[in-house]
């Protein structure tokens, strides 16, 4: 490209915020038969991450879940969800320009997007909930994390084949 | 004459993917406009017509890709190499599909976004939004929000943004689609009173372009000769052969009335209005009997796609019932009349056609070589692209083509088309018309166009503020004259 | 619409402007997160949960903290054995399970959190999504990730009725199919297999859409040199002088006796 296109970055963040923030609050997958759902923001995260480039997936994979927190009434968890899902994509995508061509990329990027985003979950829980509290969750986080990875993989391919210009607005 | 765009030896080329080849849409392709002119281009499906109006406004290839080469100039301004944010007080482009083209959740912001862009006082802005509002007869929706609005209106809504901007050349990509008759006649007048250089784009021939001072056919990635109205024999021909203007005898002998018999589908003292607004839907009686074409005719925003909503079980009747004939729930309805959307995308969304097609055929429990046979006949009926292309990439009419070739394979006993003719020629409607109608019941066609519908149904509804009337085709010759001014192109004569 | 947090009402805390309503926001959030008496924090507690029942009704008051409610039963049955410095008041076997200092921060953290949590739920109940995002302007946020927020907020319900709208159309595709598969368990595996199509159409949808809403973006002037103009503002700072003094009057009090205490 070679005019810096600033509409088609705002306007892929817009469309993946909405996207990322519909995953994490309409679609829940129930788990254990005892209690818990987790929600599909995660694969949109990765999907953007692994898609998009890793300033999409900053911006638009932690302004989405912070979001759907806010909407859903638990709005005092949306800054440590906004750095915990940014971060994840964020991070996740930057190794995947690392590594790209490599094996095991997406694996290895997933991994690390999951290792800051259950980090940070537990680091921002323990100060607003206590460490007992906020560990609960990591097990619940990984699961979720793991299918995230697989999924926004998964859909990813499917997408760029479907329809090839999305390259175009990966930066 | 003063020249305000020259256009050169235009060549455009979609980028290839993968799987999917694309050729040259433009080649080679010079015109002028004259200053404060109004002209006309026609070009039939796929023609470029879209593409070409997105060029001139530099979006393409900027937002697609592709390889473009060739000169266009607009008052020594090169529009080719232009940002396409800097040019917009000399150059401005309503989309074909308004809807596209909002990005605020306010009409009146909506309306505002691009003179805020360009620094003009905020006062101003009030003045002249509220002024385009006005022109265009809707100031009705100055404080309403963008979502709330019907088809037309939302055209009506991006024409008063770029009424408000009053750049010196107006691009308008099939505005005059989904306008009611005044409407159109309406919005004619104020592009001639603007005194500015105006481009149309249109798949249909309509009456009020009788005034306008150039037209163009637009075919194979050519312009044609300039012509003026009225049009010469071959220009005419060649309208005709691309179903530009409306061969009504051909369209007759395709269609002869079968209707009667039982009652396929009827509605009784439906009560509607929206949880806010003023709108209120007030239907006595509605019924469509077995095999049989109802057409529903009226202006913008008198209800019709809130009827078929109702009548498909997509929105609830606060009061009254409807049955097939027996009442039926919404989920019933759901499964028994087919919607097909005014906007196609809502529709269609799989990654080629090949899968959008076989979708059901797969679900239905077919083999792979009925559904692949099936599959390319409606490819070849439908005048689609090859199986593998995917539908993104695909012009709005051939969308449009593919929601109906999907809605085909369903095998729903009624279709209720949405406007279903817009940006598509009067040959390439008629014909899916009629495919649609061999495999169902009965059919309800939602349209602006009288003159089509008398054509090819067996009763015409008008519809005003709510409420329906009876039909139009039995009236006194003078009342007639009434609804065709009021929601029908007058037939064409030349 | 979907996305709106705001009810309806009128009084104080909805005449504030979201400026000094945002920095009060914030201020509460640092004072909670800070470490100070158990008195301190309860009083802010009060002052808020006394807020929210003024400017939203009695009943109100406690949806804040029933939605919390699971976690701050984890806090209290969690926190105290992790914490077993001070004088221990509950032993099983060799385990200290419950200590004075373990009971004290274990109500902190309660009050921390039911505090923050009431917070927030003033603030977005108070507060429309528009004066919001203005607010966040006002405190430097660049227009163009303000517009960015502003689009995503207008494109969310779309992206809710287009995932509602597909799925429904998948299933009206397949419909009269499923008397076929009621036999059928609709197992996980089941519903995951008619998530996926579902979930890769709306994605198809979605980024489809980019191209065409940067064409608009960019139609609209978005991105040019000059100077914007906003029809949309927030009142002069000026006007607000008296507000953000008692705002700054409250935080500073509050702050005094944290630091102090
Ligand atoms: N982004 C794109 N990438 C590749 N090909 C495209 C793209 N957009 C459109 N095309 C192709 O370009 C051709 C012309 O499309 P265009 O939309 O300009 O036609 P049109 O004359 O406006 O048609 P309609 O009457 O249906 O609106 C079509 O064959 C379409 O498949
Ligand atoms: N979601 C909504 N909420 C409130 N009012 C609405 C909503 N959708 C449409 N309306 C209003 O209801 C009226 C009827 O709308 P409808 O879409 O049925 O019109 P229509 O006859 O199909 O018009 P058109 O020819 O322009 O498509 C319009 O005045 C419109 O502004
Ligand atoms: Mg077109
Ligand atoms: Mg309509």
């Amino acid at each position: 490209m070679e005019r810096k296109n600033i509409s088609g970055r705002i306007a892929a963040i817009a469309i993946m915020t909405a996207v990322t923030m519909v995953f994490t609050y309409v679609v829940r997958i129930p788990v254990a038969p005892t209690r818990g759902y987790i929600n599909l923001g995660d694969v949109a995260v990765f999907f953007t991450a692994f898609t998009f480039g890793p300033f999409t997936a900053l911006i638009s994979g932690g302004l989405g879940p912070a979001i759907a927190d806010i909407v859903a009434g638990y709005s005092q968890w949306a800054p440590i969800t906004f750095a915990a899902h940014g971060l994840q994509g964020f991070v996740a995508a930057l190794i995947i320009k690392a590594l790209s061509t490599r094996k095991f990329a997406e694996p290895a990027a997933g991994f690390a997007g999951m290792i800051v985003m259950v980090g940070l979950y537990l680091l921002g829980g323990a100060f607003m909930v206590g460490f007992g509290a906020a560990a609960v969750e990591v097990p619940m986080n990984i699961l979720q994390s793991a299918v995230g990875v697989a999924g926004g993989f998964v859909l990813s391919r499917a997408v760029r084949k479907a329809y090839p210009p999305v390259k175009r607005l990966a930066w | 004459m003063k020249n305000c765009l020259k256009v050169e030896k235009l060549c455009f080329k979609y980028p290839s993917y993968n799987d999917f080849s694309s050729s040259e849409i433009l080649s080679e392709l010079s015109f002028k406009l004259p200053a404060g002119e109004i002209t006309v281009v026609f070009g039939g499906a796929e023609s470029g017509k879209s593409t070409l109006a997105m060029i001139l406004t530099a979006l393409v290839p900027l937002h697609t890709g592709g390889s473009l080469s060739g000169k266009a100039e607009l008052g020594g301004i090169n529009l080719l190499d232009s940002d396409p944010s800097n040019i917009i007080e000399h150059c401005g482009l309503v989309f074909q599909d308004p809807e596209r083209q909002t990005v605020t959740t306010e009409c009146f912001d909506e309306a505002a976004f691009a003179l805020e862009s360009l620094g003009i006082d905020e006062n101003e802005i009030k003045i002249r939004v509220e002024d385009s509002f006005e022109k265009l007869g809707i100031s009705c929706l100055l404080d309403s929000p963008t979502s709330e609005t019907s088809g037309g209106e939302k055209k009506k809504l991006a024409l008063a943004g770029l009424v408000s901007v009053n750049p010196e050349l107006w691009i308008l990509d099939e505005t005059f689609e989904e306008l009611d008759n005044p409407s159109k006649i309406e919005l004619f007048e104020i592009l001639r009173a603007s005194g500015r250089s105006v481009l149309v784009f249109s798949s249909k021939y309509f009456n009020v372009f009788r005034e306008a001072d150039a037209f163009y056919l637009l075919d194979h990635g050519k312009m044609s000769d300039a012509v003026r109205f009225p049009f010469p024999g071959s220009f005419r021909k060649k309208l005709a052969d691309a179903g530009i203007i409306p061969d009504l005898p051909e369209i007759r002998k395709n269609y002869s009335g079968s209707a009667g018999g039982s009652i396929l589908i009827r509605a009784d003292n439906l009560e509607y209005r929206y949880d806010n607004g003023e709108f209120r839907l007030s239907v006595k009686r509605f019924e469509l009997k077995e095999n049989e074409i109802v057409s529903i005719v009226g202006r913008n925003g008198c209800g019709k796609s809130t009827l078929a909503r109702l009548l498909c079980g997509l929105a609830e009747p606060q009061s009254g019932t409807i049955g097939t004939p027996e009442p039926a729930d919404a989920s019933y309805l759901n499964a028994f009349c087919a919607y097909m959307f005014q906007n196609p995308d809502y529709q269609i969304f799989l990654p080629t056609v090949y899968e959008e097609l076989a979708y059901g055929l797969k679900e239905a429990g077919y083999t792979a070589s009925v559904i692949k046979a099936t599959v390319d006949k409606t490819i070849e009926d439908f005048k689609l692209p090859e199986a593998d292309t995917p539908p993104a990439l695909m012009s709005f009419s051939a969308r449009k083509r593919l929601q109906a070739a999907v809605y085909y394979l369903l095998r729903r006993p009624v279709f209720i088309l949405d406007e279903a003719d817009t940006g598509l020629s009067f040959r390439d409607f008629i014909e899916l018309a009629v495919k649609l109608k061999k495999t169902s019941r009965g059919l309800i066609i939602i349209t602006h166009n009288l003159e089509l519908a008398a054509s090819v149904s067996d009763r015409v509804l008008g519809m005003s503020g709510g409420k329906l009337h009876e039909n139009i085709l039995e009236l006194s010759p003078g009342r007639i004259n009434e609804w065709l001014t009021d929601s029908g192109d007058m037939p064409y004569d030349n | 619409m979907i996305t709106e947090t705001f009810i309806h009402g009128s009084g104080p805390v909805y005449s504030l402007d979201p400026r000094p309503k945002f920095i009060m926001l914030v201020c509460f959030v640092v004072l909670f997160l800070a470490e100070s008496t158990l008195a301190v924090q309860g009083a802010m507690l009060i002052f808020i949960l006394f807020w929210v029942g003024l400017s939203l009704g009695p009943r109100r008051v406690l949806t804040p903290v029933k939605s919390i409610l699971p976690i701050l039963v984890l806090t209290a049955l969690l926190t105290p054995p992790f914490n077993t410095d001070g004088a221990v008041l509950l032993e099983i076997g060799q385990r200290r399970i419950l200590t004075d200092r373990g009971l004290l921060l274990t109500a902190a953290l309660i009050i921390r959190f039911t505090g923050i949590t009431a917070g927030f739920y003033l603030f977005f109940s108070t507060t429309e999504t528009g004066p919001f995002i203005l607010a966040l302007r006002a405190f430097g946020l660049p227009y163009r990730a303000a517009l960015t927020v502003t689009i995503s907020l207008r494109y969310i319900p779309d992206m809710f009725s287009t995932y509602g709208r597909i799925s429904d159309a998948h299933k009206l595709r397949r419909a009269g199919f499923e008397e076929r598969e009621a036999g059928r368990r609709h197992g996980f595996r089941h519903r995951l297999n008619n998530m996926f199509p579902v979930l890769v159409s709306v994605l198809i949808h979605a980024v489809k859409s980019i191209p065409a809403l940067a064409m608009a973006l960019d139609s609209k002037g978005l991105g040019r040199s000059n100077p914007r103009t906003s029809c949309r503002k927030l009142r002069p700072w000026k006007s607000i002088i008296l507000q953000l003094i008692a705002a700054t009057l409250i935080m500073g009090l509050a702050t005094a006796v944290s630091v102090l205490l």
